[in-house]
């Protein structure tokens, strides 16, 4: 599915991402997991090119499908790799407007399409219990976990085949962490996951595959068990251990 | 005890200073209108100026006019120019050595005397290419000096509001255009309106840009771009700089700080009208 060959990221002269060769299959949940700094984030937003816009650079090939993302237009890239940030964002519209923003960029529908599209996507983020009432009250009085499940639905509207998540739980409670695991889950059905999780705990519940990483670089890409059972390298045994 | 003692003191100096900037303010407005009560009436604000030397009798209509023509075209202009390079800046810029240089002069431009905006304007607009002293080439020279006004507010309106919702829509396949069009601007509308208005009044006080470019001491209201114009600011100048009358060189002042603070009010009013049916809207 995604096939990444040399990739070398960072700003002006730092180099944060270092010959980085990787495979990531289709159809899975694969967390990215290492220390702070390490150069988690950094990897998830080149994988659509956002870090660009940020200021940085990316080098390398990245092939998802095998088209090489680097000669893709942005908002191509960016419909096709979905990317939702870890502070859970609602846009100052209503619930419906947060989608409808998207759905009207991407599609021509008509009103009950849309609608029907709006409803369908709350669903598959399962939110839709909880907003049904109140599609037409305002996004931001939603709370931090309905808020990222909202931000998870409007990825969906722009029907991506790769979805990244950059530490979606850090700032939620149990409960929610828990809605938005069992919702990733569901998802992976559909959806190529790649989550950075500074929680191990969290990789170990939901990922198929575990990306470590340290220093800018990739110390190992293993299946979840290997590398819960036995791990190449011993910062990540230290860390397994501290679980 | 002590640090008691230290956090009344500076409790204290604090609310000295408060009461001391609030103090200036109103002293301002108080004495002006003292010195210049004897001629501030319904026909000094409606009354065309007359007497010899002209301003020392009558009214200031065609100034109070004038400024405000002055200042909407400016702020129309000045406002355009320096939301564009602020919605530039902060969203389309990338981080290299043009965006440096954009923000380096803007930065620079805010430093430059008003009167060298005059200057320059009257040199190329009039000398060069001919135009006449107008209420257009005043504008452009007003404009040229609200420009970094309004692109510095602006940039600080468009980055605390609008950076988070363009990553998070540019990540969504959304183009910035679509992004800046249905969500950033009308959020940041009522803040960008109140910033462009101050601008405006900013531009509406200065003298320095129009002495050489448009204004003059005396002319009816401008019917076209291309007449010369009245303004407050201007004719309190010639008052006083030429010791026609400092009576009616008070009144105009009076009327020029009081319109200018209506624009304060008549700005903050929309942007909590707007501010608050932005909030009711989805609520």
């Amino acid at each position: 599915m995604i096939d990444i060959q040399g990739l070398k990221a960072g700003f002006g002269k730092k180099e944060i991402l270092h010959n980085i060769q990787l495979h990531i299959p289709a159809d899975q949940i694969t967390a990215i997991v290492g220390q702070s700094g390490c150069g988690k984030t950094t990897f998830l937003k080149t994988l659509n090119r956002i870090l660009e816009d940020e200021g940085g650079y990316i080098q390398g090939q990245i092939l998802i499908k095998d088209k090489n993302i680097m000669g893709m237009p942005k908002e191509q890239l960016c419909k096709m790799v979905g990317l939702v940030f870890q502070q859970p964002i609602a846009f100052p519209f209503s619930v419906r407007r947060n989608l409808s923003y998207v759905l009207k960029y991407h599609n021509r529908l008509t009103k009950e399409q849309l609608e029907t599209r709006i409803v369908e996507t709350l669903k598959k983020a399962r939110l839709y219990d909880e907003v049904k009432e109140h599609m037409n009250q305002s996004a931001l009085k939603l709370s931090g976990g309905q808020k990222q499940r909202l931000a998870i639905a409007r990825s969906l509207c722009a029907e991506p085949e790769v979805l990244l998540l950059d530490e979606p739980c850090s700032a939620l409670d149990m409960k929610n962490t828990i809605a938005i695991e069992e919702l990733l889950l569901e998802l992976k059905k559909q959806y190529t996951i790649m989550v950075v999780t500074h929680n191990l705990a969290q990789a170990q519940r939901i990922a198929d595959s575990v990306i470590f990483m340290d220093q800018g670089k990739v110390l190992e890409m293993t299946p979840k068990e290997i590398f819960f059972r036995e791990p190449k390298t011993q910062l990540a045994k230290e860390q397994i251990a501290y679980m | 005890m002590k640090r008691k003692l230290k956090h009344m003191l500076a409790g204290l100096v604090f609310c000295l200073l408060g009461i001391f900037t609030a103090g200036v303010t109103l002293f301002l407005f108080l004495y002006v209108f003292y010195k210049g009560r004897d001629v501030i009436s319904l026909s000094f604000l409606l009354d065309e100026p007359a007497g010899v030397p002209v301003g020392t009798d009558g009214g200031i209509f065609p100034a109070l006019a004038g400024s405000v023509y002055l200042g909407g075209l400016s702020a129309l202009m000045g406002g355009l120019m320096g939301i564009g390079s602020a919605v530039y800046l902060s969203f389309y810029s990338p981080n290299g050595r043009f965006r440096s240089m954009v923000r380096v002069s803007i930065q620079g431009l805010s430093g430059i005397p008003s009167i060298l905006y005059g200057l320059v304007a009257y040199t190329f607009l009039i000398y060069q290419l001919g135009m006449p002293r107008s209420l257009l080439c005043a504008s452009v020279a007003v404009a040229a000096m609200i420009v970094p006004f309004t692109a510095i507010r602006a940039k600080k309106i468009l980055d605390e509001k609008g950076r988070e919702y363009m990553s998070n829509s540019i990540s969504l396949g959304l183009s910035r255009e679509y992004a800046l069009g249905r969500l950033i601007l009308p959020v940041c509308l009522a803040e960008l309106i109140e910033t462009t208005a101050l601008g405006m009044a900013y531009g509406m006080g200065a003298v320095a840009p129009i002495l050489y470019t448009g204004a003059v001491m005396q002319s009816k209201i401008p019917e076209k771009l291309t007449d010369p114009f009245m303004s407050l600011p201007y004719h309190l100048y010639m008052l006083v700089n030429n010791g026609f009358s400092l009576e009616y060189a008070y009144g105009t002042a009076f009327v020029l700080m009081a319109f200018l603070l209506c624009i304060h009010l008549i700005c903050k009013v929309i942007s909590y009208f707007m501010d608050k049916k932005n909030c009711n809207r989805y609520s």
